[in-house]
């Protein structure tokens, strides 16, 4: 139920911030992904919040741990899509892995996550960073091996995202 | 619920909430350069960049703490 209203929300969310977006004068194929990118922030932090009060109305008062700020790696991905230029697209990935590891860190801090997963996850962030790192002397040309970094950057992080999820 | 409970769900939010907010620091410029159409600048790279070397070496000393600690004594 909460899940099914928090996706209808989202889609409303979603569809306003285009019309935004577009009368603030955004064009193209981008504005899509970006209005997706801002309501996932937006849906996200209601979520969370709308997630802890059922819980605890549900539990007798027992707090859930928080652990939705996973999501926000979503919207960096979401967002490196949506960048134009090489040094747009670079900043965007290398923000998405320092997110990732930040998230992942809170969250072990937190003790949403254990050891185990943080070992688990690490290796796919290092991979990650390696990539994206490598993808910096590029950052002026561009090109196909730029590209493809990003890409396999991109893909490792999502994957990333869905281990994070899994593990909460 | 117990005074340390709250005090300990208090803590974790904040922790998380905080991290939220960083994100949000990265992405919001992004969103206004989207928006603009405007071109990142060379010291918001250097930024991106000092930001992640920090984030680097403490999620490489954590990896680092949890290896040694997961090691068979």
């Amino acid at each position: 139920m909460k899940a099914r209203l928090t996706q209808l929300v989202a889609r409303y969310v979603a569809a306003g911030l285009t019309a935004v977006a577009g009368w603030l004068g955004a064009e193209g194929a981008a504005t899509g992904d970006l209005a997706a990118a801002v309501a996932l922030v937006v849906v996200s932090a209601a979520g969370f919040a709308a997630d802890l009060l059922i819980h605890r109305k549900n539990n007798g008062g027992v707090m859930k741990t928080p652990a939705k700020p996973a999501i926000i790696l979503a919207a960096c991905l979401l967002l490196a899509g949506c960048s134009s230029t090489p040094a747009e697209r670079w900043a965007a990935a290398r923000s998405s892995v320092t997110t990732a590891q930040d998230v992942t860190m809170a969250l072990h801090e937190t003790e949403v996550i254990s050891d185990e997963d943080v070992l688990a996850i690490g290796p796919y962030i290092v991979t990650a960073r390696g990539l994206v790192n490598a993808a910096y002397p590029l950052i002026d040309e561009g090109g196909p091996e730029f590209d493809a970094k990003l890409a396999e950057t991109r893909d490792i992080l999502k994957k990333v995202r869905t281990e994070l999820k899994e593990h909460q | 619920m117990t005074p340390i409970a709250t005090l300990l769900f208090v803590e974790k939010f904040v922790t998380l909430t905080i991290v939220a907010g960083q994100a949000l620091d990265t992405i919001v410029p992004q969103i206004r350069r989207l928006i603009d159409g405007g071109q990142i600048t060379q010291d918001e790279v250097d930024a991106i960049i000092a930001a992640a070397a920090v984030s680097d070496q403490r999620f490489d000393d954590l990896l680092e703490r949890l290896k040694q600690s997961s090691q068979p004594t």
